[in-house]
């Protein structure tokens, strides 16, 4: 084909996928058509945020050449945002990590796979129990299951935790303490049916942009849907607000006590839903009555609550009034302003019972849901649970039926995983400072940028034994002791979990450039070197490899030989063996070949009469959820009181460890950008996306830079009681903090912000709090 | 030369005048119109021009957003190292 037709063939293909989107249910046409010079179209999560949009990616002479929406994905409908446009492009950046590197006499040098291997092996050995992975929510499901596996199982070290504690972890929290098992109940389909939307500090037009247009879309059809936007600082998600509600930062937890003391003061509750499906307890965990209740909620009148968060009577007042109308469908959204917070979990304890007391819940358009910031947070952090103190399935390391349930699942020696929870992230990097844990794994995240307090919790670590594996060179690569190059997304195969309970399959499209080599591989082969060596934790109650990958017909495979696990699906022989431990708590993930099929299920996914999967919409929901009884109409099946109810908390406000004083007088808080996910690691690779955001900022009230003569570009230097960095000022730019606050993201290595953070955290859900601070700020 | 299309929701009755708008800039060509909806497909020689087109797009009176739905860059990609 011409250079010209083929061209003209691309031009068409755009349009049409174009109409397509516009056309709903149009399917996706198109990207099945296979273009010539073997352009081919496969389907793909979105590497980036939790929303798990559904992307067709383009690939030519084994390259990522495009991406397209996918149109079969209920999660996107065919759209992406600016970051999917290049999310072919980070896999392509000039500086890719392809060799082991090891460090020696203070240099690291190149070294070969099997050298890589061995040292790791061997300094695990050393001290395995205080031997630590830190992970990450962009871990695939089979990574975080192999490293929960390898860590708690063959090293009977719990000193597992992600980098997802730092975003969602009093989400989870939340969950458990209000309905007894984590994740959302409701879904996106909720979006395009809810006549109200309130989000609690997120600013989604650009962190979660193709949810925030599916509402902004149902506006351009003449739909009416009201948006409040609720927050700290003034976004591009406000420009699209009927109402802006400033309120001082951490109050949040007030203004929520205050609506529901204005729905239980004019008896505007839902009663039926509270009789029938909720009960009440105070903050220590005690029962209360309804009345109970009402005495707690004394403290919280508008007026006083006015009087502390800055928002007026009339606007508290309109809030609960969106909660007291019982035909207003309501949605609330929240993720980082709520959940990186020193009383998350309240937080989120206090969104829902606003939800439970106006029985908002479980009817198409009215839920709480929190969002996620990573592609598999919820499914590998919060299902496989790779965190400090669980086990696969929604399991505890501290019960023993649990760690019973999992040794017999692994064939695991009784005893092999430990009852003692492992440290959380803050404090793993404590204790690695300390010495008292001896080394550290890192994979797939970047703590040297984005751990709080880093003169604290990461500087004095450089001394410990840090293996890193990554695409890219990062700030956290600059301090290891081995660095291990990854493969990147589909340079291997994978599985995610997004917000809304879906677990989403891909298959490997390309391969890794140069020696790089996927996650799951790298752990497999040390594990199978500490085998080879004599590490009894690495046998199993056979004496074989605990690790051991086998076939369909369970014989065991080599799959810690490259070759062999290169010529081998291991991804689906792991998905298989993890899936039976998700039924525990009804959250049953499809099989891993119904996936191949579809753009992602959402769990419960159980098969109807006929044999067919069926994904749930609505958990706890009658006629939706598979676990329902029939009559209960609602049902909270995984009640921690076994009464299938979900808890009201009476959580009080209290202040935050840290407020702007004399000395410190600037509220800080800290974030993302558009352009930038997370550390910048993959998309400061993509020249567009430097060039439009080359470097980080300090965003300044323009009340406040008159103040302090300061004008836009003025270099400023952002103190607080723990460091500085110095920053270019930006007055009254996209984003505008309320008067006394500055906002400062940290997407940038070189102008690090965590040199300025608190590292205080929710006392329940070990997240820190990266909103709120006291700073000063000084022109240069 | 990457090729790009988008969906452009608008606000009703501005179809008209967004079309010649959009239509102005280079390297852009309207693919559809259709209430409420509009069809815009890019060429352009680099992809650092898209965003800066959807930028200029997405703050024309009547928008009210801009979804990518398609992008083809592979000319570029497979010149890359």
């Amino acid at each position: 084909m011409s250079t010209r037709s083929r061209r003209e063939f691309i031009l068409e293909s755009a349009k049409l996928a174009a109409l397509a989107c516009l056309a709903q249910g149009a399917g996706r046409g198109v990207a099945d058509a296979q273009l010539p010079d073997g352009l081919q179209w496969h389907k793909a999560p979105c590497r980036f945020c939790g929303t798990g949009c559904g992307v067709l990616v383009g690939v030519r002479n084994g390259r990522v050449v495009g991406v397209q929406g996918d149109r079969d994905c209920s999660v996107n409908k065919g759209l992406l945002c600016a970051k999917g446009y290049h999310a072919g492009a980070v896999l392509y950046g000039g500086d890719r990590l392809t060799r082991p590197l090891i460090r020696r006499n203070g240099e690291l040098e190149p070294a070969t796979w099997d050298e890589a291997v061995d040292v790791i092996a061997r300094r695990i050995m050393e001290d395995p129990s205080r031997f630590s992975i830190y992970g990450s929510g962009q871990w695939t499901i089979p990574e975080g299951y192999t490293a929960m596996k390898f860590f708690k199982g063959g090293c009977s070290s719990n000193h597992l935790d992600p980098n997802a504690r730092l975003c969602m972890a009093s989400a989870v929290v939340g969950f458990l303490t209000t309905f007894g098992v984590d994740e959302p109940s409701g879904c996106y389909d909720d979006f395009d049916v809810c006549d109200t939307v309130i989000t609690w500090g997120n600013n989604w037009a650009e962190m979660h942009p193709v949810l925030f247009s599916r509402i902004i879309d149902r506006r351009g059809r003449g739909e009416t849907v009201e948006y409040i936007d609720l927050s700290t600082r003034r976004t591009r998600s406000t420009e699209a607000a009927d109402q802006h509600m400033v309120f001082v930062p951490h109050t949040d937890l007030a203004i929520a006590n205050c609506l529901a003391h204005e729905l239980l003061a004019a008896g505007t509750y839902d009663q039926d839903f509270v009789a029938n499906h909720v009960r009440f307890k105070a903050n220590d965990g005690a029962d209360i009555s309804v009345d109970g209740y009402k005495a707690f909620l004394d403290d919280y009148t508008p007026e006083k609550v006015s009087e502390l968060s800055g928002l007026s009577v009339a606007q508290l007042k309109h809030l609960a009034d969106v909660f007291a109308d019982p035909d207003r469908k309501v949605l609330s959204l929240w993720c980082m302003g709520m959940n990186q917070h020193t009383r998350g979990t309240w937080i989120n304890n206090l969104v829902y019972n606003l939800h439970l007391l106006s029985g908002k819940f479980g009817k198409p358009g009215s839920t709480a849901f929190s969002l996620t910031g990573q592609p598999s947070a919820c499914g590998t952090c919060r299902e496989v649970g790779t965190l400090a103190h669980a086990l696969p399935g929604g399991r505890l390391v501290a019960n023993e039926e649990h760690r019973k349930e999992v040794e017999d699942h692994w064939n695991a020696k009784p005893g092999a995983i430990s009852a003692q929870p492992g440290l959380h992230a803050v404090a793993l990097f404590k204790a690695l400072t300390a010495g008292d844990i001896t080394g550290m794994w890192v994979q797939v995240t970047n703590p040297a940028q984005t751990m709080p307090n880093l003169h604290a919790n990461v500087d004095g670590a450089t001394d410990r034994f840090l293996v890193v594996s990554d695409i890219y060179p990062t700030v956290t690569t600059q301090i290891a002791d081995v660095v291990l190059p990854s493969a990147l997304w589909v340079e291997k195969n994978g599985l995610f979990g997004n917000s809304e309970r879906r677990t989403q399959q891909w298959f490997k499209l390309v391969a890794p450039p140069g020696g790089a080599r996927d996650d799951v591989w790298q752990m497999l082969a040390v594990a199978r070197r500490m085998y080879d060596l004599g590490f009894e934790g690495m046998r199993d109650r056979d004496g074989n490899f605990l690790m051991s990958i086998k076939d369909d017909d369970g014989n065991a495979i080599e799959a810690w030989k490259w070759d062999v696990y290169n010529s081998v699906n291991v991804d689906r022989l792991i998905f298989e063996d993890y899936r039976p431990l998700t039924l525990k708590k009804h959250k049953d993930v499809a099989p891993y070949d119904e996936l191949t099929k579809v753009a992602g299920l959402r769990w419960p996914v159980v098969q109807g009469e006929s044999g067919e999967w069926v994904e749930t919409r609505r958990r706890f929901v009658e006629g939706e959820d598979p676990y329902v009884e029939e009559g209960k109409g609602i049902q909270f099946y995984m009640a921690q009181a076994g009464d299938d109810r979900a808890i009201v908390w009476a959580r009080p406000y209290e202040p935050p460890p840290e407020l702007p004083d004399e000395e410190y007088p600037f509220w800080l808080a800290t974030g993302r950008v558009l352009e930038h996910w997370h550390t910048g690691t993959m998309t400061g690779r993509v020249k567009e996306l430097a060039r439009a955001m080359p470097h980080a900022y300090v965003e300044v009230h323009g009340n406040d830079a008159r103040t302090l003569g300061l004008k836009d570009g003025d270099r400023v230097r952002v103190i607080s009681r723990r460091g500085e960095v110095e920053l270019p000022a930006v007055v009254d730019g996209r984003g505008v903090p309320q008067p006394g606050s500055v906002f400062v993201p940290f997407f940038d290595e070189r102008l690090l912000v965590n040199r300025v953070t608190l590292d205080e955290f929710c006392p329940m859900s070990k997240q820190p709090d990266y909103k709120k601070c006291a700073v000063r700020l000084e022109k240069v | 030369m990457p090729i790009s299309s988008l969906v452009i929701r608008t606000d009703a009755g501005c179809e008209e005048s967004l079309v010649q708008a959009i239509g102005a800039i280079e390297g852009v060509t309207v693919g559809a119109v259709k209430p409420g909806a509009i069809v815009m497909v890019t060429e352009t020689k680099s992809r650092r021009e898209d965003p800066a087109i959807w930028e200029r797009v997405s703050v024309l009176p009547g928008v009210l957003s801009i979804g990518l739905t398609y992008c083809n860059y592979e000319d570029i990609l497979e010149g890359e190292p």
